[in-house]
């Protein structure tokens, strides 16, 4: 095997634990009090590894829950997906998964493209990421993931009953992540106006509150898109953000936004 | 022995989990099978910088109105403030999750 050239000698996979262990001990609480949520809940503890295999997307785990034991419809759980893990869309631009060799590798690269695995990727200068490091980066973080989400169903059997509340971390995880997208598009009216919705349709339907807000959502935002004049009545920008000039190259500029992912630190661009 | 919830059917647990993971895989791996469409899409470019701030936004709310309901409202808001001002303070997400929760489970517990 005939390496590429690179400007390290270290190997690929002790770059990649250099790379990823802060992201991953920052994961650590969130994947805790996940598994913990999910033995309170009254699954068995098998189960948490289960969700964090299958869906592997921290918040969409976390939403599953009540998805799950609410009895939710299967459209409702595609939609709530769909909405929820669309910004994932961006990360395969730049990601480098055509330096991955072999045809298992590139699969299980495009599975584990977290926001998490991304960001870290995408923080290195542009082309100098590897493919087996790159590969190593997302192993590592679904370790991470899946040890602590398990190690937090097996601790949430230990924890006495009158511990409760631990769910609302999917409320401050919500919070945390809104704040972030603000930064990148600073407009109230995307936190107003889907504040309303959301509160709305828990009024008028509680059980189908999420999906109702987040349909609503979409075709809202589309409808911005299309009628220019609607979004300029809508906007209410403050401050300078980084795309604080967004009125232009929101619209004009796709060869300038795809160069960010939203959510995500800024990308050095494209290293192919 | 299924190691569900009482109540909650293994099959429809099932079904639920597969649709999740599709779609999500589908989103992941979209770019590669019309990187083009996705490079140049006005429409997908506005949808990555809007969507973000409204999903998670309708989130915070739905889950937080839900929280407000099961323990009080007052000790919902307390939480979520203490998230704004920790991560506005320090702007480390895990932080500003465990700062949030902390407070929240302890007035809930105690």
């Amino acid at each position: 095997m005939s390496q590429p050239a690179h400007r390290d000698s270290t190997h690929p996979v002790r770059r990649a634990l250099a790379d990823t262990w802060a992201v991953g001990l920052a994961l650590i609480p969130l994947g805790l009090a996940f598994g913990v949520l999910m033995t309170q809940r009254g699954f068995a503890w098998w189960w948490t590894p289960v969700f964090s295999v299958v869906i592997y997307a921290g918040s969409m785990e976390f939403l599953a829950i009540g998805l799950v034991t609410g009895g939710a419809s299967v459209l409702a759980a595609a939609l709530s997906a769909f909405m929820v893990n669309f910004r994932h869309v961006f990360y395969g631009l730049s990601f480098p998964r055509h330096r991955i060799r072999g045809r298992l590798a590139r699969a299980y690269s495009t599975y584990a493209i977290t926001d998490e695995s991304y960001a870290i990727v995408a923080a290195q200068p542009p082309g100098s990421v590897e493919g087996r490091r790159a590969l190593a980066v997302q192993v590592i973080c679904q370790l991470f993931w899946v040890g602590s989400t398990t190690a937090g169903a097996l601790t949430g059997m230990l924890l006495p009953p009158s511990v409760r509340g631990l769910e609302f971390a999917l409320v401050a995880l919500f919070v945390v992540l809104a704040m972030e997208a603000f930064r990148a598009d600073p407009d109230l009216s995307l936190v107003l106006v889907p504040a309303g919705l959301a509160a709305a349709s828990w009024w008028l339907w509680p059980r189908e509150a999420l999906v109702v807000a987040l349909s609503v959502l979409f075709l809202l935002l589309v409808v911005r898109y299309a009628v220019p004049g609607l979004d300029r009545l809508l906007a209410l920008r403050v401050g300078r953000g980084p795309m604080t000039d967004a009125g232009l190259s929101r619209r004009t500029g796709p060869q300038r936004g795809e160069e960010r992912a939203p959510g995500a630190p800024e990308t050095p661009g494209d290293d192919s | 022995m299924t190691g569900l919830p009482p109540g909650v059917a293994l099959g429809r647990t099932m079904a639920v989990l597969a649709a999740i993971a599709a779609v999500t895989v589908a989103l992941r791996a979209a770019p590669y099978a019309a990187l083009r469409f996705f490079r140049e899409s006005r429409l997908v470019a506005w949808l990555g910088l809007v969507m973000p701030v409204g999903v998670m936004t309708v989130l915070a709310t739905a889950t937080g109105l839900e929280a407000a309901g099961t323990h009080g409202w007052w000790r919902a808001l307390v939480g979520v403030l203490v998230t704004v001002a920790v991560h506005l303070w320090r702007r480390s997400p895990a932080l500003s999750i465990v700062a949030g929760t902390g407070v929240y489970v302890a007035l809930v517990s105690l």
